[in-house]
């Protein structure tokens, strides 16, 4: 079973989502390779967990005065900030078959690679049930899951280079104001990998390939011209709208 | 976290995981049969009647909240 690994495609918020739902229903029906991608964004964004509240989670007056699109996710799980080159998301795609564990188990199975790459780096991570790649001085990464018919999207996200500080202005994070309380707080609770050793995002994100591949047959693709036009159609319909985006 | 809310019918919401995600709405709807003073295991047992895996919470929680806003009320 030979995998699919993109590691390109600058694409919207939306998009992105788009083609996470366009491939776990072709990965569903059979219709794919198991496939892992990683994300590259044009602007600061929110994915939002698919059962939040969108006001609840996010300042609305300040995204909208940012243009940081809030864009809710098929898969449950918590509101994250991203920004461009700060953060690092993949998504993986493959049959449930392949995945030994339980649900709840299978976060970490899934992530262990991820985990491995991080040490390799010089980089102090561990894995904590349920979803979180966690360093001593803070979380540095979580993920979230969907299961379809046998298909499992698994998606993950870590902090690089994070502003923390536009983080809190931009997610409700049980704090009213920003103060330098509130700041000190979220920093000790996030942490980021330039923090934590000297590499670039460009290495963290071959080293993720490197291990994510060994021992496994994979060959280096990109998303078909079919693919892209599905998840157009859903990010017009869906993805873009409000109706999606802030129905709950 | 979860939360529930009872203004606009019955929402369940939060950062947990449910699959599959349509369940949600069945056991939304399991709660809007109970009144304020309903007990917990009875309201547990409708919900446990839902083919549904909760990541994140648990069934408990969902009733120890509802009745938890039935008294608040």
């Amino acid at each position: 079973m030979k995998w699919r690994a993109i590691n390109s495609g600058k694409h919207s918020e939306a998009m992105h989502h788009a083609i996470d739902e366009v491939l776990i229903e072709k990965m569903s029906s059979r219709d794919m390779r198991p496939t892992i991608r990683f994300w590259y964004r044009e602007k600061p964004s929110v994915p939002l967990g698919r059962f939040q509240v969108y006001h609840d989670e996010v300042e609305h007056d300040y995204v909208q005065e940012k243009d940081i699109d809030v864009v809710r996710r098929i898969t449950g799980g918590g509101a994250m900030y991203c920004e461009p080159g700060n953060v690092i998301t993949y998504s993986l795609y493959l049959p449930e078959q392949e995945v030994s564990s339980g649900i709840e188990e299978s976060y970490r199975e899934l992530d262990r690679f991820a985990v491995e790459a991080l040490k390799d780096l010089g980089v102090e991570a561990s894995y904590q049930p349920l979803n979180d790649i966690e360093h001593p001085d803070g979380k540095l990464g979580g993920a979230a899951q969907l299961r379809k018919d046998d298909a499992v999207l698994h998606h993950t996200t870590m902090s690089y280079d994070l502003d923390i500080e536009e983080m809190l202005k931009v997610l409700r994070i049980g704090k009213e104001k920003v103060s330098d309380k509130a700041i000190e707080s979220a920093e000790k609770r996030v942490s980021r990998i330039s923090d934590c050793a000297d590499i670039s995002r460009k290495e963290v994100v071959e080293k993720l390939i490197e291990r994510f591949t060994e021992g496994r047959e994979y060959e280096r693709s990109q998303l078909s011209e079919g693919e892209l036009v599905e998840a157009r159609k859903k990010t017009e319909e869906k993805f873009s709208s409000p109706d999606w985006n802030r129905k709950m | 976290m979860v939360k529930i809310s009872i203004e606009d019918g019955v929402k369940i919401r939060g950062d947990f995981f449910i699959e599959p995600p349509q369940k949600l709405k069945k056991l939304e709807n399991v709660l809007e049969e109970f009144g304020a003073s309903a007990q917990k295991q009875e309201i547990v047992s409708e919900l446990e009647q839902v083919d549904a895996r909760l990541i994140g919470f648990s069934r408990e929680d969902i009733a120890e909240l509802y009745r938890e806003l039935g008294e608040e009320k």
